[in-house]
Order: C-alpha cells, then structure tokens, then sequence
C-alpha cells in the first residue's frame, strides 16, 4: 500500500507539481533520498545508520517523470545502485523528487542535495557518479550546469554521469501537446478553450520536456514546432566529465527509431543526436549505447542495461 | 512517528484542497462554456425583433440562475472542505495520541526490563 500510495504522489506530482508547490499543498514532494521505501535525512549520523559500510564512491539514481525510485527495481528485488555496491564497491543513493517542478529548479535542488551529501559523507567522497533515467538525466545535466557556473566543489568529484532515456534534445510527444494546445487556442469555442486549459494544466516539468530546457531562461526560446532538432540548444554537454548514454529503440528500422525510439524519446534526442548526425558527433562511440527492442520504462530496470552501465563505472 | 502522522495529516490536507480547488476551477470553467452555449441560442432569438426584449430578459434571468447553482455547488464544496479540515484534526489527534500512549508503554517496559536486569 505504502509504495503504491507513494507511486500514485509521484504520478501526481509529475502532473501538477509545480501547481502543488505553489500552493503549499501536503502532496508535494520534496527532493529527498530514500533509503528502505523512507526518507533519508543528509546528516551524517543518518548517513551512517543507512549505509554502516559507506564507501568513497558514490552512485546517485534519479527516476524520470511521474516515477517514483521503485522505478528502478528490478524483478529479482535489486536495483542499478545496489548492483554497482556488489560489483564496484558503490554506496548508492536514490533520490526521490518532485518531476513537476521546472527542470531548472530540480537541478537547482540537487546541487544542493550534493553539497550537502559530500559535506555530511562519513568518509572522503572519491567520486559521485550520478545516473539519470529520462527526465532524471536532465536533472543531472541542469545540477552540474549550475554547480558550474556556481563553482560547486562537489562538480569536481563527478568524473562521469551516465543518462538512460533521457531526451537531451527534449521530447517530440510534448511538443505535440503544446501544438495541439496552441491550435485549440485559435478556435474560437468555448468548448475547444475549455480543451485547451485543460491540455495546459499539465506541469512546468512536463512542458520542460518538450525542449529539454536545463535552465529557466531557456523557456524563451520555445517555439510552436514540432522539430526534433532544436541545434540552439544553449546547455551542451559539460566538457570536463565523461557522458555516457543509453537510448531506448522498439524498432530495428533506423527511421522508425529516429521517429519514435523507444516510444517516449527518439533515438537522436536520447543519443544527444550523436548518432544521426556524424558533423556534431561529441561522444566516443562507446559511450553510447542503443538497445534494440527495448521500451522506455523498460531500461531503468533491465540488466542489459545494467551490463553497460557497470562496464562504464569500472574504476 | 510523529514525523509520519505529520506527513500523513499534511498529505490528506493537501488532498482534500486539491479535490477542492479542481470543484472550484471545474466549476468555474464549465460555467463559462455553459454561459456561452447558452449565449449562442439566445443571441439568435434576441435578433428577432417580435420575441428580442423577452428574450433578453429570459438570458439575464437564466445567467443570473447559473451563476447561483454554480455558486451554490462551490459554496456546499467550501463547506465540505472546511468539514474535512475538522475531521482530518480529529483524526490525526486520536493517531497522535495512540502513537504517545504506546511509546510511553514501550518505554516503561524497557524501563522496567532494566531495572529487573540490575
């Protein structure tokens, strides 16, 4: 009941976060770790009471949209983060937030989060390797972008951060929606106007998506096209840290897998556009992976995945 | 404990001012395209000369008549809430309450037990 009650508040979230933080509403979340299904508070005596073997590296899991950290589970009851504690030696951390809020403010909050978790760490933290699932990639992406600007120490610990399904270029269903919305707009009937709100309810998170806008300034640069390709895209890749991706792709057909991908995120806008376009190619080829005939939900917990992921995290 | 009751009293407040305020805005947005179907009809009729001022008048009277069922189904969701906070307090007090009386109980036994094992 517990986590279905938590899964149902983060589908909400997802949905109106941003309204219910505004308002002051009980329901919405905070971002929080959670160790054990409860929420994990960064001092350094709780720290050690979760993790009695904390070790110098550190895995930070963030889930996507609507999705809370069961999201990461695997059928046998393990995880990507208790996996890399077996296989690496990492001490995972998993961080539950509210997917409503505008992508800036999420980044905002973590990079906070991991000020705070490097300060209160028991012991000397070696490395944070932060793994982001869709939306949680650009969390990630928006943390380390301000943590830059803002000289953060702990951006110096991040060497690599892996990205699983995230729409770097931003997600083309949600550019459909703000169209749709658009067009509704311009007819003049109370019926379509009402249609219209009603599309527009949905949150700053979600319309973030549609441009993978890292920064609240970037929201100006929103136009009402339904491109996949927006080449101003002003927040690139941070050069000092490895990026390593991983794209979902249901179809074998390369144009099918441009189009749709793995039905949420087209390949080129979870591969950065790396593999569609060789005049930009950013990323070594090996620290981009595509696995075929697998569904967006399907790679935050899918031990193909995981193989990649371990590979990449080696020491 | 406490923490937990807290979050849960928070979270059912937060619940019942979502449901709240989706009658309040529900209410509102369908009142708007209730008005203006309505307004269609009724624009038509008023520009038949023999059956305009009847018709105007019949407009305002059926504008005034929405705007209070809508206000009253808003009003009663008012009412309600207020209703629901009150619950939500007595609710939360009694858990409060059972959680204190069992921590004090869990704490005399352990007390106990120590005092037996001295």
């Amino acid at each position: 009941m517990g986590r279905k009650l938590e899964l149902a508040i983060a589908v909400l979230n997802g949905a109106v976060g941003d309204h219910l933080a505004r308002t002051g509403n009980g329901l919405a979340t905070s971002m929080t770790c959670i160790a054990d299904g409860d929420p994990l508070a960064i001092d350094r005596a709780s720290i050690e009471r979760a993790h009695p073997q904390a070790t110098p590296r550190i895995a930070v899991l963030l889930h996507g949209l609507m999705c809370s950290e069961d999201i990461w589970k695997l059928p046998d009851g393990s995880d990507y983060g208790s996996l890399l504690a077996r296989d690496h030696g990492f001490t995972p951390f998993y961080v539950r937030y509210n997917s409503g809020l505008p992508i800036a403010e999420n980044g905002a909050a973590l990079a906070s989060l991991f000020s705070q978790l490097v300060a209160e760490y028991p012991v000397a933290v070696d490395e944070i390797v932060p793994i982001g699932f869709s939306m949680g990639g650009l969390v990630v992406r928006s943390a380390c972008h301000a943590a830059s600007l803002g000289e953060h120490a702990w951006l110096s610990l991040v060497h690599r951060a892996m990205y699983v399904g995230t729409p770097h270029l931003g997600a083309p269903m949600e550019r459909v929606g703000r169209f749709v919305s658009k067009v509704l707009r311009s007819v003049d009937d109370p019926y379509t106007q009402l249609a219209a709100e009603l599309a527009d309810l949905r949150s700053d998170g979600m319309k973030d998506l549609g441009d993978a806008d890292l920064r609240h300034e970037d929201r100006a640069r929103r136009l009402p096209q339904i491109g996949l390709r927006d080449p101003r895209h002003p927040v690139p890749l941070l050069p000092q840290m490895k990026h390593y991706l991983v794209a979902g792709s249901l179809s074998m057909d390369v144009r099918l897998a441009s189009l749709f991908g793995d039905t949420v995120v087209p390949v080129p806008s979870a591969t950065d556009g790396s593999c569609v376009d060789a005049a930009t190619f950013a990323l070594p080829p090996d620290h981009v992976k595509i696995m075929r005939g697998t569904s967006h939900m399907t790679l935050s917990h899918d031990l193909a995945v995981y193989e990649h992921l371990r590979a990449w995290c080696a020491p | 404990m406490v923490r937990a009751v807290t979050e849960s009293k928070a979270r059912w407040r937060g619940l019942r001012a979502l449901v709240g305020e989706a009658v309040e805005h529900g209410s509102k947005a369908v009142e708007v395209v209730h008005k203006a179907t309505a307004a269609r009809t009724f624009v038509v009729l008023e520009a038949i000369p023999p059956i305009a001022k009847p018709a105007k008048v019949a407009h305002v009277v059926h504008d005034a008549w929405l705007t209070g069922v809508y206000g009253i189904i808003r009003a009663v969701n008012g009412v309600v809430g207020k209703t629901l906070d009150v619950v939500i307090d007595v609710v939360e007090a009694d858990a409060s309450a059972s959680a204190s009386a069992k921590a004090d109980v869990s704490a005399k036994a352990d007390a106990d037990a120590d005092a037996q094992g001295r």
